[in-house]
């Protein structure tokens, strides 16, 4: 009652404001035009300060008279200047980069990580994201993000991210606002984030702000560059798997662009035979494509109003051939698709009141075709599955004074499904036959979210974040409506230590059920219904925060318990056409998902040898009624132990040298427990017994992967780098499956990737 | 141009070299709960009961002897329990002539050196019966077109076809002399009327005999768990692998109820 009485009382009192005015304006790096997210912003003499937001805002309100303004970013010089304030002030803030310290890995820079009230929330500029040694020697956002305590990669040499126990299909992935369904390249072997337009990477694995939602498991809010407003620059990048280009400058004084495209050029090796096989049938053939085009115009229409168009496309095209004669072809293809469209408004009504909104289309698709035809017939299967979503969001955040930050917004969005159409086409010479299975209608649903929260602070020691998002999500044959609470709280023990804890919930009304095609991931988005209701994630996370003032070193513990409810699986792992042709009735629902854990890491951030050290202990369990006799088994993706050492090291003014360990324990796998031989005296089959899912573990995982970067510039500013890439170093053959042999009785392990060396060239001018 | 061409090509060539699947022999310690005893029986109003029973072996002695000497099998219903006739080391049985429409069965295994097991009950079932059977002449084939009618979505059928010629079989669809293959349950995706093309092998034939089986709940699951079971052993790509369903208590294997109708089709030249 009496903390009732004091939250009261400091809800009054913290609104009316004493003799006090508003400072706000951007902060942005000189040489590019790009707002600075999360810089520091502070007033010397009084000890007040803030951040800029999301948008490269700040807002600080101080007394009347002399303050000592000063503004700093990682990596940029600092900016300092005193003011005598007598009014409400517009003071607009560029940084210089440290030209010395171009170079210097920053793994984590936003306000000290010990003084946000959230947690669970890490910022990952693109710069950290680049030092990582790569696979096949493509720089990868979503791989640099499992080295992060918390977060499990999946398959090895795969993009996947499986956060605090949550299934890949429970991340929500935003690049400018745009949803995206899918993130993958080659079926996830490389994620379909171009690192050249990226400007920094929000991921949230708990503690989520009310701002977001629909997801149960993770948030990873992706923002690219706006492209350089002082001049127009350029990239090549020649890469082992892709090149990539890229191109951004200003038009005129008020718009700036950048436009990006990468692609694969496997195929071109595939011309001769693809030739040959269109001729005569013969010479087999397997093809890849992949390519994608970011781009994006940013349009300054006054100081504080400003547009940004963003657009998105990717595409996935495989296709084989097996060698057949003269007449005769028999092909199988694959084609995967993600386009996204995001328009953006950023709109600063006053210094205490900005508006952001969002309208944005994303679209995911994939199909699968199989021909084959000879002199008696021709035979076509298909299959597509895809997603349409329009979105709009509206945002306000409102600081009214230095105690509360405001951010409340509404959502909607309009979904259109076709989650698996199949086409079978039968031709003799006397009939032809085409069928129509699976979901061949369309499915539309509509989702609309209000939300609110307030980050408050109640005193100098005491921070805390209340928020309250409210959904309603209308199917085709029924509505939900759902509450998520969201509390957070943070008490400063001293200026380097706080403690934290918060409370979340989060719904998942959009099913993802992922399925592998001849090893390549292909999802499957589905409408919540009456019988697939949506999921639900219940965390709890408390931990503990050191940074120590003016050093690069810092050190989190943080421990989480989560709850999921009404997950989904199918009811054989197999990609069969039963999976897909019948989806409600060969999916397993209500199933119950248990996850958590203790999460550490050190790192130091700055300086000529930066790295990081992480460690996680984590337990994920699954409950499906029909699996396992109804048991808890251990999540595919359970793993007890996962240590990661990232290390970067500038061995000279041109040479670096990075390189990243990572150890954990072997994924589960089921291994049989008895074997019933065939029957006697018949020639049926004998089989394993299994009695438990996930019953066996994978031996010890680990892999060391090194790079070497030389960078140089010449005298115009231009920047030539050569990276050499050795993945998996001394060549550790990582199982990623075992089993009986039933021929001889052993055991067998399966592995994909030896050591990989990569050379990689790029030319900035 | 030429040269960056064939430099790419090579490392191309050379990373598809050292990232290709390998797969080895490891050194691993695997389990072994003991051995437990086997079932795999069936009951129908026609055959009767017919039940194999053996012991289960270590996964890492997959030849080892599987023969259960000391069994006593017994058909349990509500009030009473028949002892199975033992013809072989393997094999027990009972005549159809014991058994009643109205009842419920289940099997019970006692042995001396093994716990004892028992299976879930099971009614004796009126299947499906084929409602049609035709001859179809092709070009190149002779095709047998079988319909029946399908009552609903859950239930799983299997056919045999055998082909005679003077009164001997010439050719059969079982290629095995096994109960069922599991890879050959057919799961309608239609309610109604089925058709079933089959190719008739023989060139030479006078009738052919076709029995159209209906299979329980437990037998369609022990079926189709079989071959998920087989598809997900050696896949590393999925993400759990699937135990072959078992209706037996304290052991495995399975005992399960079918049905099946028959027709003769006298085929005329």
């Amino acid at each position: 009652m009496k903390l009732l009485f004091v939250i009261i009382t400091f809800f009054i009192f913290s609104f009316v404001n004493a003799q006090t005015f508003t400072i706000s304006g951007e902060i942005k790096d000189v040489s590019t035009g790009e707002l600075l997210l999360y810089a520091d912003c502070y007033d010397v003499l009084s000890q007040k300060g803030t951040t800029t937001n999301a948008f490269g805002h700040y807002s600080l309100g101080l007394s009347q008279g002399t303050i000592l303004l000063t503004a700093s970013y990682l990596g940029y010089k600092s900016f300092e200047k005193k003011i005598t304030l007598t009014k409400d002030s517009i003071i607009n803030i560029s940084l210089m980069p440290k030209t010395e310290q171009l170079d210097d890995v920053i793994l984590n820079k936003s306000i000290p990580v010990h003084k946000q009230t959230l947690m669970g929330k890490i910022t990952v500029p693109v710069s950290s994201i680049k030092a990582m040694p790569s696979f096949v020697g493509e720089t990868d956002v979503m791989k640099s993000l499992t080295y992060l305590p918390g977060i499990t990669g999946g398959k090895e040499g795969y993009s996947n991210i499986f956060v605090r126990g949550g299934d890949r299909g429970q991340n929500l992935i935003l690049l400018d606002g745009i949803k995206l369904y899918n993130t993958n390249h080659i079926g996830g072997m490389l994620s379909l984030f171009n690192s050249d337009i990226i400007k920094q990477v929000d991921l949230y694995k708990g503690g989520f702000p009310s701002r977001y939602g629909g997801r149960a498991s993770s948030v990873i809010d992706v923002f690219t560059k706006n492209g350089n407003s002082v001049k127009t620059k350029g990239k090549f990048n020649l890469g082992v798997l892709t090149s990539s280009i890229l191109v951004e400058g200003p038009i005129k004084d008020k718009v700036s662009y950048y436009f990006a495209a990468r692609s694969s050029y496997y195929d071109l090796f595939t011309l001769k035979k693809r030739k040959i096989y269109r001729k005569t049938g013969r010479e087999g053939y397997f093809g890849y494509t992949l390519f994608d085009i970011n781009s994006k115009i940013n349009w300054r229409i006054s100081d504080n109003n400003t547009y940004s168009l963003t657009f998105y496309t990717g595409h996935d095209y495989q296709s084989a051939a097996d060698e057949v004669s003269y007449h005769d072809r028999s092909t199988s293809k694959m084609r995967i698709h993600n386009t996204g469209i995001a328009l953006n408004q950023f709109y600063t009504l006053n210094p205490k009141w900005f508006l952001k909104n969002t309208l944005a289309y994303s679209n995911y698709s994939n199909w699968l075709q199989d021909y084959e035809k000879n002199d008696d017939f021709i035979y076509e299967y298909s299959t597509v599955s895809n997603i349409n979503e329009i979105s709009w969001q509206t945002r306000f955040e409102y600081k009214p004074n230095t105690f509360h930050t405001i951010n409340t917004g509404l959502e909607t969005s309009y979904y259109r499904f076709k989650p698996s159409e199949q086409h079978v086409l039968l031709e003799t010479e006397n009939e032809s036959n085409s069928n129509n299975s699976g979901y061949n209608n369309s499915i539309e649903s509509v989702e609309g979210s209000v939300y609110i929260e307030d980050e408050m602070k109640i005193s100098n020691k005491l921070r805390l974040n209340l928020g309250l998002r409210s959904s309603i999500y209308i199917p085709k044959d029924t509505v939900f409506y759902r509450f998520e609470p969201r509390v957070s709280f943070r008490w400063l023990v001293n200026e380097d230590l706080s403690v934290k804890a918060n409370y979340t919930r989060m719904n998942q009304f959009n099913h993802a059920l992922i399925n592998n095609y001849q090893g390549f991931e292909k999802e499957i988005w589905l409408a919540a219904t009456k019988k697939l209701i949506p999921q639900k994630a219940d965390q709890f996370s408390s931990g503990i925060f050191y940074s120590k003032k003016d050093s690069n070193w810092k050190f989190s513990l943080e421990t989480y318990y989560k709850v999921m409810t009404h997950l989904l699986e199918y009811h054989s792992p197999l990609n069969d056409e039963d999976n897909t042709s019948n989806l409600e009735e060969n999916v397993i629902t209500n199933g119950k998902g248990e996850a958590y854990g203790v999460e550490t890491q050190i790192a130091k951030q700055e300086g000529r040898f930066t790295g990081s050290l992480s460690y996680t202990l984590a337990w994920n369990y699954r409950q499906f009624e029909a699996l396992n006799k109804g048991k808890s088994y251990p999540f595919i993706y359970d793993r007890r132990h996962n240590i990661s050492l990232f290390t970067r090291y500038k061995l000279s003014k041109s040479y670096t040298l990075n390189s990243n360990f990572t150890l954990s324990t072997g994924t589960p796998v089921t291994l049989p427990e008895a074997y019933i031989a065939p029957d006697a005296n018949s020639s049926n089959y004998g089989y394993f017994v299994i009695n438990s899912i996930n019953n066996r573990r994978l031996p010890l995982y680990h892999r060391l992967d090194v790079s070497v970067v030389r960078t140089r510039k010449n005298k115009k500013g231009n920047k030539r780098q050569v990276s050499l890439n050795l993945f998996n170093i001394y060549a550790r053959q990582n199982p990623i499956h075992i089993y009986y042999d039933r021929n001889t009785g052993q055991i067998k392990q399966k592995s994909i990737f030896s050591i990989i060396p990569t050379l990689n060239l790029s030319y900035e001018y | 141009m030429n040269t960056s061409y064939k430099a790419i090509k090579y490392t191309v060539l050379i990373l598809f070299f050292v990232s290709c699947e390998t797969e080895k022999v490891i050194d691993y310690d695997t389990y072994y709960e003991g051995d437990k005893i086997v079932v795999h029986g069936y009951i129908n109003q026609k055959d009767g009961v017919n039940v194999i029973v053996k012991k289960t072996l270590s996964p890492d002695d997959l030849e080892a002897n599987d023969v259960l000497t000391d069994a006593h099998v017994y058909l349990v219903t509500a009030d009473e329990s028949i002892e199975l006739d033992k013809i072989d080391a393997y094999l027990y049985t009972l005549p159809a002539t014991a058994l009643e429409m109205s009842q419920e069965y289940r099997i019970l295994v006692e042995s001396v050196s093994l716990s004892s097991i028992f299976s879930t009950n099971q009614s004796l079932f009126e299947g499906t019966f084929i409602d049609t059977l035709q001859i179809e002449e092709g070009g190149f084939s002779r095709d047998l077109q079988l319909t029946y009618n399908n009552p609903n979505l859950d239930s799983r059928y299997y056919y045999k076809i055998f082909e005679y010629f003077d009164g001997e079989l010439v050719e059969s669809s079982e290629y095995y002399d096994t109960m069922f293959d599991p890879y050959g349950i057919i799961k309608p995706s239609t309610i109604g009327v089925q058709y079933k093309t089959y190719n008739v092998y023989s060139t030479e034939l006078d009738s052919l005999v076709v029995e159209l089986y209906t299979f329980s709940d437990d037998l369609s699951r022990f079926c189709e768990s079989f071959s998920d079971s087989e598809g997900t052993s050696e896949d590393p790509f999925v993400d759990y692998r699937l135990a072959v369903y078992s209706n037996i208590e304290n052991g495995y294997g399975l005992f399960a109820s079918y049905s099946y109708d028959t027709k003769t089709l006298i085929v005329e030249e």
